[in-house]
């Protein structure tokens, strides 16, 4: 903030301003870690709640996470399955560190699109990024 | 004058000074005016903008819901993508990345108005959909 009673100028309040009265923590994104491979037919990705600044944000929140149809869904070692756990339509919450591990099953060689949304019970989510997991073998 | 008196509270931040990058994180649904009927149908374009109304070109998903006797569909020569749900009243679409635009077709063989609603759904960022679009079928 200036001190000098000039005007914030137009157009230059960056995201990490908004951590002032903790603005920043009302809007969440939803983050992607790099997918593992389990076994031939069976992959892990972890989903990380970040803030707008790309922090990572540590809250228990719901989300819908669906996927193509020859894959399925289930909720792993972190985070809560709260329906359609091992079905193509998942509504899961994270864990407490705002982390979700997907367990991810196909057994076609393709590529498997996820996509997060929100649900009933969510915050404001930013779920423009979605994950692509490949079966197809190396 | 005081200190106080050259101070910006923080509660006077106005939208137009976020930065664009942050502003751009948050979309709304408008709608156009409707077109003239013909065939039993009607155009009319959503456009994505920002929160000081401006164009927000961006390819953000938004799913369309409309009154249950009518039916959707991407426009003739109309820009955007439909990702499901052609020709039913529930329909999920991509707005033109270089417009932020979907050209939208209701069909309805009946007399009356129609409803048409955007929300979001898997793969959206943060928008607010509140704004609906009435269409009256003569």
């Amino acid at each position: 903030m200036r001190l000098d009673g000039r005007a914030i100028k137009v157009g230059s309040i960056p995201a990490d301003r908004l951590v002032q009265g903790a603005l920043l923590d009302k809007f969440l994104a939803v983050t992607w870690g790099a997918p593992a491979v389990v076994d031939p037919t069976t992959r892990t990705i972890d989903l990380q709640l970040a803030d707008l600044v790309g922090a990572s944000v540590a809250a228990a929140h719901t989300l819908r996470l669906t996927c193509e149809a020859p894959a399925t869904l289930a909720v792993g070692t972190e985070g809560i399955a709260l329906a359609g756990d091992g079905t193509d339509d998942l509504i899961a919450q994270t864990d407490a560190a705002g982390l979700l591990q997907l367990v991810v099953t196909c057994a076609e060689e393709v590529e498997i699109i996820v996509a997060a949304g929100p649900t009933q019970l969510s915050p404001m989510l930013d779920c423009s990024t979605g994950a692509t997991i490949s079966f197809i073998p190396a | 004058m005081g200190i106080g008196d050259a101070v910006k509270p923080v509660q006077t931040v106005t939208i137009d000074e976020l930065a664009s990058k942050l502003a751009s994180k948050f979309g709304k649904v408008t709608w156009g005016e409707a077109g003239v009927e013909g065939g039993d149908a009607i155009e009319v374009a959503l456009q994505l903008v920002d929160m000081q109304d401006e164009i927000l070109a961006k390819p953000e998903i938004i799913r369309l819901t409309c009154t249950a006797t009518a039916t959707m569909a991407l426009a003739g020569g109309g820009v955007g993508t439909v990702l499901s749900g052609t020709g039913t009243a529930d329909m999920i679409i991509e707005l033109d990345a270089a417009t932020g635009t979907f050209d939208l077709e209701v069909t309805d063989v009946n007399v009356g108005t129609i409803t048409v609603v955007g929300g979001v759904t898997q793969g959206s960022g943060i928008v607010d959909c509140k704004n609906i679009a009435d269409l009256v079928f003569a």
